[in-house]
């Protein structure tokens, strides 16, 4: 089993024990959040000195933030301890496969859609028994996907941990699978409910309001009557803490750990 | 631009093609009846009795009935999450719907474009607003895999949709304008609307039918429901298995935060009204205006368990306002008049609690 560090700053370098053998580092939930030049030598030198490899990962993106990380990996692309992109949006593997061919592409978890809602947390396993294998599925279990990313030569995805336990099947496949871990993402907006939490003015946040990266500042617990589990708000993205690591991975074909020592944001 | 409206059962076709709806949308059930303990229930993003065509035969009628008034269906297979297991029947379910010659299908992810086009090239695929399309380079993508219609999420600005449009000139474009605007970008949002586990767990419980007619309000409104079942219930601890269980999508939360900065004082705490500004009919009409501007093709009326009245009353809303666009008529005019009709249909006042595009709304004259 492969363990991978994700950090979304040079800060949390301090994460890093000799255990892990490859670091994540980027944001995948907001553009705004993409990370400097600066922030990314600085990690690239980390890396160089640690013989480790680096992955980069990109969130979901528009036109404005596909182009700010085209420059930013215009100037890295020739890199070679970058060897990994984890991508959260189609249209950015579209523009820049093939102009980064040397990289391995890793589908995010972003785009993995698996049942995350704390709601069966709470409900008794027994009641959904029959139907499991859906509340703890993924498309990648299914061959018709899992030929549709080895034609795209994307060999990787990555997958949140589940408390109903996680269903995959990748016997027989190319595709290998990574598990994110403890923190797993529920939901993500792009009208950030956190932004401007400090100012006076009450109106909506429309997509184009600006906001203080009040995401670095506050985190909000966000809880629902008659549960025992609570959500926590990040920026524009709501987590679950959720520390049980499944035993039995590798059988199912997830061959790496990525360890998130904070709220990725 | 044309008005694609959503069908929850066979009479709502010919009532929303009557009011104006050029195209209509639905899911189809692969068994009979709210099955919600089978896999194979789950079908399409909404599904259930209230929200899809119960058998091929109904979609044959639906069919012939939109023919006739030249309309077009498409069915969704828009599930979140497919499992192998589901495959076979599925396969089949789409071979029985290209029987009954439906116009095309509504898919969520690249994988199902795919699936479809292995099955047939020639069938015409719209790539649903769970996609989450949100660069022009994503449409690209799914253009080159052979989808003809892109519907754009909700979470897009003014400039970010013209652009998308501008670099896309061969693709239709569809925008939602009525209901179930959500503050999630429901493509990556993870919240159960409903889940079959409570269904199951009430139906063992009561071992009423009375039960379930409460659930049969649309998909997600659980505070209603809960209410309901609050007069109902005694048991504390089966209400403490009822609210434990409900989905979370547009449920109250309470929300607490813990700055690290303790001098800074957070002003907004109650974020759950953010999380669903949404509590009365949304709209986005006014915006019609510049959709026609930037050359979007159809407009997407959200919600196929919504009642049948509001889905009409949507439609005619829709119909008079593009009559009025075909006018000439000044921006200020069509504002005024689009404010005269929502306030006539719904009894509303033009507001942004309502409002789909509340950067229109603020923005009288954004740039265009």
């Amino acid at each position: 089993m492969e363990h991978a560090l994700f950090i979304t700053n040079s800060k949390n370098l301090k994460y890093y024990k000799d255990d892990f053998s490859r670091i994540y580092f980027g944001n995948e939930f907001c553009e705004r959040l993409i990370p400097s030049m600066y922030e990314t030598q600085k990690m690239i030198r980390f890396c160089n000195k640690s013989k480790i490899p680096l992955t980069i990962v990109t969130p979901y993106l528009t036109d404005k933030g596909i182009k700010e990380w085209g420059s930013l990996m215009n100037k890295l692309k020739k890199n070679k301890i970058i060897d990994e992109i984890v991508f959260n949006d189609w249209g950015m593997y579209n523009l820049f496969k093939k102009k980064l061919s040397n990289k391995r592409w890793v589908k995010g978890r972003v785009l993995s859609k698996q049942y995350k809602d704390l709601v069966l947390d709470s409900t008794r396993k027994e009641t959904y028994e029959s139907i499991l294998p859906l509340f703890q599925g993924e498309m990648t279990d299914t061959k018709m996907c899992q030929d549709f990313l080895a034609e795209n030569d994307v060999l990787m995805v990555e997958l949140d941990n589940l408390s109903q336990g996680i269903h995959l099947n990748l016997k027989g496949s190319k595709i290998k699978a990574s598990l994110y871990h403890p923190f797993k993402y529920i939901s993500t907006t792009r009208l950030c409910p956190s932004a401007n939490c400090t100012s006076k003015h009450k109106r909506i946040l429309t997509i184009e309001d600006s906001c203080n990266f009040e995401c670095k500042k506050y985190t909000f617990k966000v809880e629902k009557k008659g549960r025992t589990k609570h959500m926590i708000l990040k920026g524009n993205t709501y987590f679950h803490y959720l520390n049980n690591v499944p035993k039995d991975l590798e059988k199912k074909g997830i061959t790496r750990l990525v360890f998130q020592p904070q709220i990725p944001m | 631009m044309k008005i694609v409206a959503p069908v929850g059962n066979l009479k709502e076709v010919e009532k929303l093609l009557n009011a104006g709806a050029d195209e209509l949308y639905t899911g189809m059930l692969i068994m009979k009846g709210n099955k919600l303990n089978d896999v194979n229930y789950f079908t399409s993003a909404r599904r259930g009795k209230s929200c899809s065509l119960n058998s091929i035969n109904e979609l044959k009628k639906a069919n012939k009935i939109a023919k006739e008034k030249k309309a077009k269906i498409y069915i969704t297979l828009n599930s979140f999450v497919y499992i192998e297991k589901q495959f076979p029947k599925l396969k089949k379910l789409v071979y029985d719907i290209l029987g009954t010659e439906v116009n095309g299908f509504i898919v969520n992810c690249p994988s199902m474009v795919k699936f479809l086009k292995d099955i047939d090239k020639k069938i015409d695929i719209k790539i649903s607003s769970m996609a989450t399309c949100l660069n022009s380079e994503c449409v690209k993508l799914y253009k080159k895999m052979g989808a003809s219609q892109i519907v754009l999420p909700r979470h897009l600005s003014y400039e970010e949709t013209k652009n998308i449009i501008k670099n896309n000139k061969d693709t239709k474009f569809e925008m939602m304008v009525s209901n179930g605007r959500c503050r999630n970008l429901n493509g990556l949002c993870h919240l159960c609307h409903a889940t079959a586990p409570k269904n199951t767990i009430i139906k063992k419980i009561t071992g009423k039918k009375i039960m379930m007619k409460l659930f049969s309000l649309r998909e997600g409104n659980y505070g209603l429901a809960h209410k309901k079942l609050s007069s109902y219930f005694e048991n504390k601890n089966i209400m403490h298995l009822l609210n434990a269980d409900s989905g979370s999508c547009r449920a109250n939360f309470q929300v607490d935060f813990k700055p690290k900065d303790k001098n800074t004082k957070v002003i907004r705490k109650n974020i759950d009204n953010f999380y669903m500004p949404n509590r009365f009919r949304e709209c986005g009409l006014c915006s019609l205006y510049y959709f026609k501007k930037m050359g979007v093709n159809l407009l997407k009326i959200v919600g196929r368990s919504f009642k049948t009245n509001l889905k009409i009353d949507n439609v005619k809303m829709l119909k008079e306002s593009l009559n009025l666009l075909n006018q000439k008529i000044t921006k200020e005019e069509y504002f005024n008049q689009v404010k005269k009709i929502i306030k006539r249909t719904t009894g509303l006042r033009c507001s942004i609690f309502n409002c789909y595009y509340p950067e229109i709304f603020y923005n009288s004259n954004p740039r265009i």
